[in-house]
């Protein structure tokens, strides 16, 4: 969605007859305003479109990428009403006693990186030797941390069900 | 919950749209070349092709409905 809302944006600033703004920029602020509309988080949209899409801190533009965010925003709010578009619909039940999933957490984290630099690499180079090694291991990583998110992510109905029988137990005890 | 079988073939048949889909707007348009946003904000002066964009958009609708229907089921 964001992707096509940058190419919209990109599109009708090409097509526009106006240049006070660099095209680079006003597709940055088209990011800020899907990101905004989608997720309907004004500030993150402006962070977003600052640190990720330009990669620079450009003072000057904080404004216009707030105001396309602003914008994005209230659009999303009259149309499609309040909350985010995609929802989470879980609920993260982070004990201390789970923090034995970080080291997890880091080690199925880095094959992202390390799949998508052999693959660049084995685009530039032609070499495709390193892909055998590293596919098996991201699946097998994908499949465990599949396995391990059930347990944690529990649905509304699952915590109103826990709710419910810990209320009746309270109940038998009392 | 969604049966293990089921599990496996909604992500593959979206996936399998998806493909067919892009496939599709290959054959259909010449010289398609898509553009990450990222890279054409930093890279491309900000061009982003509108064309190859909604069809890939069109591709993912596809494989992430598919995602989101097996997500339903399991609910």
């Amino acid at each position: 969605m964001i992707q096509f809302a940058t190419a919209v944006t990109s599109w009708v600033g090409a097509k526009s007859p106006t240049r006070n703004l660099a095209l680079s920029r006003q597709v940055a602020a088209g990011t800020a305003a899907a990101m905004a509309a989608v997720y309907q988080s004004l500030i993150a949209g402006v962070f977003f479109a600052i640190e990720i899409v330009l990669g620079e801190w450009a003072w000057k533009g904080v404004l216009s990428l707030l105001m396309a965010s602003l914008f994005g925003w209230t659009v999303s709010r009259l149309f499609l009403g309040a909350g985010p578009l995609l929802p989470v619909s879980g609920s993260l039940h982070l004990t201390l006693d789970l923090l034995w999933i970080l080291p997890f957490a880091f080690l199925f984290g880095v094959p992202g990186p390390v799949y998508q630099k052999t693959l660049h690499y084995s685009r530039v180079t032609g070499q495709w030797q390193l892909l055998p090694v590293i596919v098996p291991y991201t699946l097998i990583a994908s499949y465990i941390a599949h396995v391990l998110s059930p347990p944690l992510l529990c649905t509304e109905s699952q915590v109103r069900s826990l709710q419910d029988d810990c209320w009746r137990d309270c109940r038998l005890d009392g | 919950m969604l049966n293990p079988g089921r599990r496996v073939l909604t992500p593959m048949l979206g996936m399998a749209v998806a493909i067919s889909v892009s496939w599709l707007a290959q054959r259909l348009i010449r010289n398609l070349r898509f553009g990450e946003y990222i890279e054409a904000v930093r890279l491309r002066d900000g061009r982003i092709p509108l064309g190859s964009t909604a069809w890939r958009t069109l591709a993912a609708a596809f494989s992430v409905g598919a995602a989101h229907r097996s997500e339903e089921r399991d609910r």
